[in-house]
């Protein structure tokens, strides 16, 4: 029942995972942060050296979520990823861009997969100073895509709709921001089992920042999407 | 590292829209038709060629030396066979390594790293007993998107260098001392022949730093300059292309230069399109071509 979804606006990329870790019928953990940073350090700055002999500063920074099926998978997986990346960078002194990190995931996925498989679906979400921001959707199969908007887990059958109908190319944060509360309020709306806490991380030039979201204590019938019925069959989540 | 220094030459010239590399043709005889460019060899779409060479590695026990003293002729066939398979031996451990980059990170390798990665292999081979360094010494010519052009050279020994300009540090240090001199010349006289306070020679003294400072500045984006050779007569025309590199010179001036130089290097007096292999490496949009041709 992990919710984790995310989009790509104007120079910037969000990705947003719930909060809770459940087990059966059972929620074991409320504040658990699902998304984990490819680089550790926030907002690096790389310089590097252009022929004309100016350092050109270069922010080169992503944010990595995964998704859980197993706790275990998440955490391992992540670790392996972000170690890994690690040791690239301190033997070759350089970094790789998002394209090859969204690659080298896929890539030992793949080759685990046939043997041990890593149980993990995941969204990654980057940003290059020269390509710009850029989200992959990778699943637990070993497939991969570049998407401006993704979903993964039950949550997709509700928000890929509402990104078809509401995400825009270049959006700006704020539209943004909006939209990730439209698709926590759908998805408390839809759901049996309701999802008390976000979290939101947003990647773009300058780093990596992270917004925490509430789920919405009263229910408006503001958008039209989520006009409830005249007479009142299910329970609003203010009810429970 | 001495024997390198027979073989035929190889040089290199990076400029602002690519690179120009010439190497001298061995033709043994009329009746030998090449198959393929023995000096040039391409080790990805972006990094193309390492350059190659050389051959007659010289030992003291070995048959290889007594062939070496025999006759010119006969002794480049032995050499060139036993060297080309040197080569082509880096150059395929290059592609791999290359080809493997590319498999795990579907990105094209960075061009310092695959040097990097030969030049360990061969380092190996220097390292321990009873094996045979490999007798090639190459210039390697790539593109990247962080570092742009780039020309690389590597030996046996399992060294690389980047080239950039030599005597632009020479310049600074240069400067530098003069500052230095200068402002110890303006204390002595100040203080013992003119009697001004010591905090205007401070003044003076910073605003030296600062001069220096200034000709380093103008230094760094004026003087960039990369080009390099190697093979028979290196040193003369790395001698050359000091003198006449600048870095405003055009793809046709770049070719004209390396003739030049190519020229100079060889034995015989005369050039022509039989006797050297010219390559360019430009990017073509996206994606890099690179053309072989003879001129």
């Amino acid at each position: 029942m992990d919710a984790a979804f995310g989009f790509v606006g104007k120079d910037y990329a969000l990705v947003v995972c719930d909060c809770a870790v459940p087990r059966s019928i059972v929620v074991m953990k409320q504040f658990e942060d699902k998304i984990a940073a490819a680089r550790k350090k926030r907002g690096i700055t790389q310089y590097t050296r252009k022929q004309n002999n100016i350092l050109i500063g270069k922010v080169f920074e992503l944010i990595f979520l995964i998704e859980i099926w197993a706790n275990k998978y998440r955490n391992n997986f992540s670790e392996y990823i972000q170690r890994n990346l690690k040791w690239y960078e301190m033997r070759n002194g350089r970094k790789l861009s998002n394209h090859a990190i969204a690659h080298f995931t896929r890539n030992e996925l793949a080759t685990a997969l046939r043997s041990s498989p890593y149980m993990v679906n995941l969204l990654q979400a980057g940003y290059d100073a020269k390509a710009g921001p850029c989200l992959y959707y990778i699943d637990y199969l070993a497939s991969l895509q570049k998407v401006d908007k993704a979903a993964h887990g039950y949550c997709a059958f509700f928000l890929l709709s509402l990104f078809d109908r509401h995400w825009k190319k270049d959006m700006n944060l704020e539209d943004g921001l909006k939209l990730v509360d439209m698709c926590i309020k759908q998805l408390n709306n839809r759901f049996l089992i309701n999802m008390k806490k976000f979290v939101v991380k947003i990647v773009d030039k300058d780093g990596t920042r992270e917004i925490s979201r509430e789920a919405p204590r009263e229910h408006k019938d503001e958008d039209v999407e989520m006009k409830e019925p005249e007479n009142k069959l299910h329970r609003s989540p203010s009810d429970v | 590292m001495e024997a390198i220094q027979k073989a035929g030459a190889c040089l290199g010239i990076v400029f602002k829209d690519g690179i120009i590399m010439v190497g001298e043709k061995n033709i043994q005889s009329k009746l030998w038709i090449p198959e393929r460019s023995e000096k040039f060899a391409k080790i990805d779409s972006h990094i193309v060629l390492s350059v190659i060479y050389f051959l007659r590695y010289k030992y003291d026990h070995s048959k290889v030396s007594t062939l070496s003293i025999k006759k010119k002729q006969i002794t480049l066939k032995v050499a060139i066979a036993g060297v080309t398979s040197d080569a082509n031996i880096l150059v395929d451990n290059a592609q791999l390594n290359a080809a493997r980059y590319k498999y795990k990170y579907q990105e094209s390798i960075p061009v310092e790293m695959c040097v990097h990665d030969t030049c360990n292999y061969t380092q190996s081979f220097t390292q321990f007993g009873g094996l045979r360094p490999f007798g090639v010494s190459m210039l390697w010519a790539g593109y990247d998107t962080e570092e742009g052009f780039q020309l690389f050279h590597s030996d046996p020994s399992g060294n690389y260098g980047m080239f950039k300009q030599i005597h632009f540090f020479i310049c600074v240090y240069i400067i530098y001392i003069i500052c230095v001199i200068y402002v110890y010349v303006c204390m002595y006289v100040y203080i013992f022949l003119i009697n001004i306070r010591p905090n205007i020679i401070l003044a003076i003294n910073n605003l030296m730093i600062a001069f220096f400072f200034v000709c380093l500045i103008i230094l760094l984006d004026t003087a960039e300059w990369q080009a390099t050779a190697i093979g028979s007569n290196a040193k003369s025309a790395q001698s050359i292309l000091k003198e006449d590199y600048n870095e405003k010179l055009t793809k046709d001036d770049a070719i004209e230069l390396c003739i030049k130089i190519l020229t100079k290097t060889m034995d015989s007096p005369s050039l022509d399109s039989e006797k050297c292999y010219v390559f360019f490496f430009k990017p073509l949009k996206k994606n890099l071509l690179n053309n072989f041709y003879k001129i």
